[in-house]
């Protein structure tokens, strides 16, 4: 018998579960503005904010900031660790769940 | 609404459901339709041929002018709304490849219009020879999409299109438009209603 998975703290919160969720629908590369991340997700610009920070802090996501015709536009996507950390998350679910799903 | 956000998902069943849900929430919303550009070409080949197989003549000639012309807006439109917000290699191939429709019958067309004096053909041959090349280069690109995004029902549509497209060739007028329409709108239509409904 081996122990049941452990469940990634960073990711294992609801808003940071949507928000990587979300960012793992984008094909790898891609990145999304971060109003309309903001639009995908109805969540408020500083708790939205605040759980990119976090995901951050772990390397999980790549905030970047760039000028689109003269205007600041800021980039949110998910990193490789992010995108694997993710994967993890839902397998491990999965197998918390007996692999009936 | 941070507060309760914060807090972990009841159980392992109910985080699956959030990711479930969000997920095709997501793709839902940032993808293009590609059912839409389906339904509305789908409408284009149908009223073209419907046009020429019925009406023929100038009526025929202005009404596809214009049935093109509505297609060619809205899915211009579709294109670039599809993509908001969102930038990377998937953003940039679809862009691509979208432009390579107008680049490829622009060029088709301006083939056919310098050759179509100097090749001498009757008017009646002209009249099956175009379409079904149009036809033909529009069901090559269908497939080319099928087999790059893997879709095997794009590529099956594509086929179906090229083989309609040869068909009418062998059928010849006024019968060729109706083979056009009805197969090459007719499939378009079918295929975009039932993506839309999935």
């Amino acid at each position: 018998m081996t122990g049941l998975p452990q469940l990634d703290p960073v990711i294992h919160a609801q808003a940071r579960l949507r928000v990587t969720a979300t960012l793992a629908t984008l094909a790898e590369g891609d990145r999304i503005t971060f109003p309309r991340l903001q639009e995908l997700l109805d969540m408020t610009a500083g708790n939205l904010s605040t759980h990119l920070r976090k995901l951050e802090e772990a390397e999980y996501v790549l905030i970047t900031k760039a000028h689109e015709r003269r205007t600041p536009v800021t980039y949110v996507e998910l990193t490789r660790r992010g995108r694997r950390a993710f994967e993890e998350y839902t397998d491990a679910l999965r197998s918390l769940l007996g692999g009936s799903v | 609404m941070n507060e309760i956000e914060d807090r972990e998902p009841a159980d392992a069943a109910a985080a699956l459901r959030i990711i479930q849900t969000q997920q095709a929430d997501t793709a839902s919303r940032i993808g293009p339709r590609v059912g839409w550009f389906f339904v509305i070409w789908g409408a284009v080949w149908l009223v073209s041929g419907l046009l020429y197989f019925v009406a023929g003549g100038s009526v025929a000639t202005w009404g596809s002018i214009a049935a093109v012309a509505v297609g060619v807006a809205s899915s211009a439109t579709l294109g670039v709304r599809s993509g908001r917000g969102i930038a990377g290699g998937s953003v940039k191939q679809g862009m691509l490849y979208g432009l390579t429709w107008p680049a490829v019958m622009l060029g088709l067309g301006a083939i056919v219009g310098a050759m179509a004096g100097p090749l001498g053909l009757p008017g009646e041959a002209l009249g099956v020879l175009i379409p079904a090349l149009f036809a033909f280069v529009a069901g090559a690109l269908y497939a080319a999409s099928g087999a790059v995004w893997t879709s095997p029902q794009n590529f099956a549509t594509g086929l179906w299109i090229m083989l309609a497209a040869v068909v009418s060739a062998f059928v010849g007028l006024p019968g060729n438009a109706l083979v056009l329409g009805v197969g090459v709108g007719g499939a378009l239509l079918a295929v975009g209603a039932w993506e839309l409904r999935r």
